[in-house]
């Protein structure tokens, strides 16, 4: 770790007092130099990021409360029902048993319903930033895959999934 | 950062610095950078970042399209055009099988030349490729948003497919040629069967105008058909350019060999001082076409497309094509005498200059649109060849530009008055004043440049910047690989008053043109991932409850998904000896860059590489009973290692019942 910071801390210098005069030869280690400042702040961003503190909702789009009524919207829930088949949901999770991914009857009742869509549409950055998701990958060992999922579809996949912890309270 | 950490980075920054100041150049030189470190500088391209140009380079004799940046240098992407591609299935998949297929049968592979964007209004809009096979006449369609080939259609009537493509100023037409005569049989369409001393009286020459339709709200991919054939003297016809600006309607095409020679070229085709430049009026046969001034005959073509959405590729067959003889169409064709057996024909932005590349002179031959207008409308004829007039030579040149270099082959232009011109012979690339008719810079390439490519170079706005010398010949540019090398490209900046050499970089199978673009014109319309709910395939399976085995007969279809990381059904049995089995395997990934591969033991195909929510299919016959293995080639996620199925092949007529399934016992 630390050798391979080190150059990062060093280039803005070592570029500051190269060889300075002509007017072309200046500007062009000026736009390096700032390139270099441009990734030092990128790497530092990424680094702090893994120890900052990500929301209960999670890193995506969803970050305002959706403030849930009790009731299910049955016909969202159908629509929800069909695109968990149609987008691809069905190769890695069952309602009642381990497949691939976990089982997802009670999701809604463990996790934000502004996580869960966060998780379904931006997977990627989930797993590398909510402590959650990352060890939700430690024990399935699998990556939930991006698979394009809209807002509005996400969220119809979300009335499913509550529809279905419902069903089995009661 | 710990406290040794810091002592360690000053003692390194120190050394750093020391070695800056040690290492620069005393002042009075001057600062700026020359030589290799301002060139390097000029291509870097940082990592993570992007290239200016997206740069197209044919494949040669491999058959397909390269993809580069520039300038970098940097291969993107190979796009599989006439030539199978073990890579991803090209051509060995169920479903693009169609797309090779030729009057001739199924053919593998093909002899790639010069590409050709599509242009509206003589600029370049980013929405296709055009590129020829030389080899079994046909000319390709490649979509620049998903940057896969999508429509080939074959010419008839031909040989030696090689002054195309070339197209119009609007995408009107694509062009192919005979570099190669033959005998043509009107009465069926095939070559006849005749002595080859015979050249001169059986043998005959074809230009042919492909139709494009550029209708935005068509949809298919069928876009291109052949509109008519022009037949010609028996002469080599060797490269084209079209008109633009005051010449949009004409189409320009090198000949050589008119001694129509047809054994020991090199000697007996290299007699004449002068041979032609023929001008076809395209508008001229239009209007013939309407008046019916043409004769149909039997001619059969094929021509196959790829349908992105049922994410396979259909053929259709022709059957006659329309042509036209020059004789019986007057004005629609005019010979332009051009010493001495001319190679490359390349028209100025502006449209009035026709510049050839007389490979045989040293004397740079640069023809004026107007003067020859004014020739035809005063008759400057010097004699008559088969319905097509020979215009007077004087008439028509605007100037030789003398002693230009040796061995000079194709020119490009940076739109600011200026053509570039390469030399094979003396291996350089002169820039030649076109008004004042007078070479004003001159830099050696390595070695023997054939084409050379400016981004937009040969449209009505060149984008500049840059020229790349497409070299024939590499010996000693890079570490030795043995007698067989790749071909070598060097990237020069045009920029200044001096072209100044920046880069050399390899390229595959001797690409012959190039062109190039601004990534800006289409990188944002890059297509990423196939939608899953789009696709319409007849064999696809868009969800995992969907996936089966159906037999019929002896034909066995596997309806099978591919995500990260499991094959579903992972576990089939039930195949016997005997049986055809089709794999159609689709990917329901949406995620951009997620392809699964499907390969399996013993199967001569090669594997296949779908996209995300692509289906592709592969036929496989097995031979023996045991149990065969497949799995996913393309390295998917942390347990691709563990995406891998087995099917059981049991004797014929064995009562191994059908199954199959993922996560349980059969």
């Amino acid at each position: 770790m630390v050798m391979k910071r080190l150059p990062m801390y060093l280039l803005p210098i070592l570029l500051v007092v190269g060889c300075g005069g002509g007017k072309k030869s200046e500007s062009s280690s000026n736009t390096t130099e700032q390139k270099a400042q441009q990734t030092a702040t990128v790497e530092q961003t990424q680094a702090t990021a893994q120890s900052e503190q990500v929301s209960e909702f999670g890193v995506g789009p969803i970050q305002e409360p959706l403030n849930l009524p009790e009731t299910i919207d049955e016909a969202l829930a159908k629509k929800g029902q069909e695109l968990f088949d149609k987008k691809g949901c069905t190769a890695c999770h069952e309602l009642d048993k381990k497949k691939v991914g976990p089982p997802l009857r009670g999701v809604t009742d463990q996790r934000p319903p502004e996580w869960i869509m966060n998780m379904i549409m931006n997977p990627d950055e989930m797993i590398l930033k909510d402590p959650v998701a990352q060890k939700l990958l430690e024990e399935y060992g699998v990556p939930m895959t991006n698979q394009n999922v809209s807002k509005d579809e996400a969220r119809a996949i979300l009335e499913f999934l509550r529809k279905a912890a419902k069903e089995k309270k009661n | 950062m710990n406290r040794r950490t810091l002592i360690l980075a000053g003692v390194i920054g120190a050394i750093g610095v020391g070695a800056l100041f040690m290492g620069c150049p005393p002042k009075e030189k001057g600062a700026a950078k020359t030589g290799a470190s301002s060139a390097a500088e000029k291509v870097y391209v940082a990592p993570g970042e992007y290239d200016e140009f997206y740069a197209f380079f044919s494949g040669g004799f491999n058959g397909q399209l390269m993809v580069y940046g520039l300038p970098s240098g940097r291969l993107l992407k190979i796009i599989p055009v006439f030539s199978v591609f073990p890579r991803n299935g090209y051509g060995y998949t169920e479903e693009t099988k169609a797309m090779l297929m030729t009057s001739h049968g199924f053919i593998p592979w093909d002899d790639t030349h010069h590409p050709e964007l599509s242009q509206t209004n003589g600029e370049v809009d980013g929405r296709w490729i055009f590129i020829n096979a030389n080899n079994t006449p046909r000319v390709a369609r490649i979509d620049l948003a998903t940057m896969e080939t999508r429509e080939i259609i074959e010419i008839p009537n031909s040989a030696g497919n090689h002054p195309s493509t070339f197209i119009t100023m609007n995408t009107e037409y694509v062009t192919a040629g005979t570099r190669f005569s033959v005998p043509i049989d009107i009465q069926t369409g095939k070559f006849k069967d005749v002595p080859i001393k015979d050249y001169a009286k059986e043998f005959k020459g074809t230009i042919t105008f492909i139709k494009v339709n550029n209708d935005p709200n068509y949809e298919g991919e069928d876009k291109m058909d052949i509109a008519f054939q022009l037949l010609v003297p028996g002469y080599d016809y060797d490269l084209g350019h079209c008109g633009k600006g005051p010449s949009h309607g004409w189409c320009f095409f090198t000949s050589y060999n008119t001694e129509q020679a047809h054994t020991l070229l090199e000697k007996n085709a290299s007699q004449h001082d002068k041979d032609y430049i023929l001008a076809v009026n395209w508008k001229k046969a239009e209007q013939c076409l309407q008046e019916g001034k043409y004769h149909e005959f039997p001619a059969k073509y094929y021509h196959n497309y790829y349908d992105d959405k049922k994410h396979m590729a259909f053929s259709k067959v022709g059957d006659k094509v329309k042509v036209i003889l020059p004789t019986e169409c007057e004005g629609v064709a005019y010979y332009l005498p051009t010493p001495k057996s001319p190679h490359g024909v390349d028209v100025d932005p502006t449209g009035e200059y026709i510049i050839a590349g007389g490979k045989l002179s040293a004397d740079l031959p640069i023809h004026s649109f107007s003067k020859m207008m004014k020739a035809i409308e005063n008759n400057e004829v010097e004699k008559v060849i088969d319905g097509i007039p020979v215009l007077k030579f004087e008439a028509v040149n605007h100037c030789l530009v003398p002693k230009a270099c040796i061995g000079p082959l194709h020119n490009e232009f940076d739109g600011k008055g200026f053509v570039y011109t390469s030399c094979f012979i003396s291996s350089e690339i002169i820039k030649t004043d076109i008004e004042k008719c007078e070479v004003v810079d001159r830099i050696p390439v390595y070695y023997s440049v054939g084409h050379l490519m400016i981004p937009g170079g040969d449209s009505r706005k060149p984008f500049g910047k840059y020229v790349v010398a497409l070299n024939k010949i590499t010996k000693d540019r890079y570490l030795p690989v043995g007698p067989e090398l790749n071909q070598s490209a060097q990237l020069i900046d045009i920029t200044g008053e001096k072209m100044e050499m920046l880069l050399d970089f390899a390229t595959i199978g001797e690409p012959h043109y190039a062109q190039a673009l601004p990534a800006d014109l289409i990188k944002d319309k890059v297509v990423k991932i196939y939608k899953l709910e789009e696709n319409q395939h007849p064999y696809a399976v868009k969800s995992e409850n969907e996936t089966r085995v159906e037999r019929k007969g002896n034909v066995v279809h596997v309806y099978m998904t591919a995500i990260r990381s499991h094959f579903n059904p992972d576990n089939i049995e039930g195949i016997k000896v005997g049986d055809t089995v089709y794999f159609h395997v689709t990917n329901i990934e949406q995620d951009w860059d997620i392809p699964h591969g499907f390969a399996i033991f013993g199967a001569p195909e090669p594997n296949m590489l779908i996209m995300p929510g692509q289906t592709l299919t592969i036929r496989w016959v097995p031979k023996e009973p045991g149990v065969y293995p497949y799995y996913c080639t393309d390295f998917c996620s942390a347990l691709h290692q563990e995406m891998q199925g087995y099917v059981r092949v049991s004797p014929k007529g064995s009562n191994v019942p059908l199954k199959w399934g993922l996560d349980k016992d059969l």
